[in-house]
């Protein structure tokens, strides 16, 4: 599509015999919140390391905003990836003053986007005698500088304790409701389940699957049901048309439903040939358990 | 030009909070003179000295461009290479790109910064010389012969410029702070003297032996009294290069080393 934020085509990466990154291709939509998931190690940062200008692909090609790979692209993305990268005797003030220069925003409410990321208070100490999680927020901070079109963060939520993982987790949702496009690399799928509208699942450079998070998790839903005779129930249930399969699990039988029926379905279907259930419940996949399917098979 | 006044600003706003660029701002201002004032503890030079004063027209060029030599290349060589490390260090480099620099932006920032010590360090240097001149040359006839060699101010800008160049070129290649530190005093002390004085005389004698780059931007501020005075005792063993081959090498050596430092930090990864 022509308005697409970012344009990746065939990106390949390989340190030595490893390949980082492989052939991979994507595009990121105007307003997308678009989650980069895998396991540590599959590729993420180097992804985002080509498309940032600091890892040179071996091939392959990207384009931010439709104008190629210029530096000046960069000045519209507030970026984040691993680290905060700050100049530690400074203080938080001097610092955004940097990252406001480099990013040519001549007027900017420092004090403002503190205030969002809770560290107004500190604004004048130097940013070594930070904690982690005050370090990870002035990094976000800094993103918001010059009020970018695109934000990008790689593992924001990484060596955070919980309260900090909470934190950044509801500053990025806020954020998120201001209408950027957004690119998140993690390898915490609640996180990315709970933030991201878009996602593509890599694993060992290669592109897994790819969608709208919707779209990724299979739709198909898994009831776990139980009578008080196990043997009975599975008998019985095995012969329903629109039970695709029965798998045992603990004292509970798992199965998988054809789309267009439910545990109402399921439940009436039983009550018909006299078994009382002694359990029900309706499953629906996490990303989780897709995400852990899709890899493994890898 | 206006992106050389963003580039030199952008250095400056991580320069000017900077302790040790402050540090060494000092030294240089407060050390130079003190340093060139205990010149006079051996008391005077004898009658026959083949100059009066140290402190005099013209000799004060020479002998203040000789110290300044010294601390331009401690000083100067050691705040360019931590200039450029610490952004290694800090991660910095990485991001001051993901921001929104290209990487030779990024070079080129230094580059503007280093010409501008290079020019301070120089402008302080003719300061202290000429106060020094004035108040130590008893009579001064006519003041075209105080600054007849003038040539010396030019020498010491361009020399100034090759020492932090030629560390800046270390620190990129280097990236850490103690190992640039530590190849920036070798190579100057041990290696290239070895060299020269080693397999480069064996292979091909005196031939070309002095053109090395730091022994070139040396040259280019030598104490010429003391030329003199080891003329006389062993004119072999010292040669300076005339000034002119030393200001042509030096330029050419800085214009290499630029060189270097673009290539060497278009072609890795950060």
């Amino acid at each position: 599509m022509d308005n697409a934020v970012l344009t990746i085509h065939n990106l390949s990466k390989s340190y030595g015999k490893i390949q980082a990154v492989n052939q991979l291709s994507l595009e990121v939509q105007p307003g997308e919140i678009y989650g980069i998931l895998g396991p540590n190690g599959s590729g993420k940062s180097t992804t985002l390391g080509m498309i940032l200008g600091i890892t040179k692909p071996d091939s392959g090609t990207f384009n931010w905003f439709g104008d190629g790979n210029a530096s000046e692209n960069r000045k519209r993305i507030g970026t984040l990836l691993e680290t905060p990268n700050f100049y530690p005797n400074m203080n938080a003030i001097q610092n955004l003053n940097i990252v406001a220069h480099l990013k040519i925003s001549p007027k900017n409410d420092f004090d403002e986007i503190l205030k969002l990321v809770n560290l107004f208070d500190r604004k004048d100490s130097a940013f070594k005698t930070y904690s982690l999680g005050m370090k990870q927020r002035l990094a976000i901070a800094a993103c918001l500088v010059g009020d970018p079109d695109v934000l990008i963060f790689d593992e924001p939520t990484n060596g955070l304790d919980p309260e900090g993982i909470a934190e950044v987790r509801n500053l990025l949702l806020k954020i998120a409701e201001r209408g950027k496009t957004i690119i998140m690399a993690s390898h915490i799928l609640d996180e990315v389940e709970k933030i991201c509208s878009h996602v593509m699942i890599i694993k060992k450079g290669n592109l897994l699957a790819d969608g709208t998070v919707d779209g990724i998790i299979n739709q198909q839903l898994t009831i776990e049901v139980a009578a008080k005779d196990q043997s009975n129930l599975r008998e019985a249930l095995s012969s329903c048309a629109f039970i695709e399969s029965i798998e045992e699990d603990g004292g509970k039988l798992l199965l998988t439903v054809d789309e267009n029926y439910s545990a109402d379905a399921i439940n009436q279907f039983c009550f018909e040939r006299n078994i009382t259930l002694s359990h029900l419940l309706v499953k629906q996949k996490s990303l989780e358990e897709e995400f852990l399917e899709r890899t493994q098979n890898v | 030009m206006k992106n050389i006044f963003y580039l030199w600003n952008l250095e400056w706003l991580k320069l000017k909070s900077y302790r040790m660029f402050k540090a060494v701002i000092l030294l240089y201002v407060l050390l130079m003179p003190a340093m060139f004032l205990i010149g006079k503890a051996p008391g005077e030079l004898p009658q026959d000295a083949p100059i009066p004063s140290f402190y005099s027209f013209p000799a004060v060029w020479s002998t203040l461009g000789y110290l300044g030599n010294w601390m331009v290349f401690f000083f100067f060589g050691f705040l360019t290479i931590q200039m450029v490390t610490r952004e290694y260090a800090n991660k910095t480099f990485r991001q001051n790109i993901m921001t929104g620099i290209s990487r030779n932006e990024f070079v080129l920032s230094k580059i503007v910064m280093i010409f501008t010590l290079a020019l301070g360090a120089t402008a302080y240097y003719v300061l202290v010389a000429t106060v020094f001149g004035i108040t130590h040359t008893s009579y001064i006839k006519d003041w075209t012969y105080a600054f007849e060699d003038t040539s010396y101010i030019y020498r010491f800008g361009l020399m100034s410029f090759g020492y932090m160049i030629f560390a800046m070129m270390i620190a990129f290649i280097v990236r850490r702070s103690g190992l640039a530190l530590l190849a920036f005093v070798v190579y100057t002390f041990f290696i290239e003297p070895l060299l020269r004085y080693w397999p480069h005389t064996k292979l091909f004698g005196k031939v070309g032996r002095d053109y090395y780059p730091l022994n070139v931007m040396e040259d280019l501020a030598y104490p010429e009294f003391f030329d003199r005075f080891v003329r006389v005792t062993n004119g072999e063993f010292v040669q300076i290069l005339p000034p002119t081959t030393a200001i042509v090498l030096t330029m050419g050596y800085t214009a290499l080393f630029i060189g270097i430092t673009y290539w060497i930090v278009n072609r890795r990864d950060l």
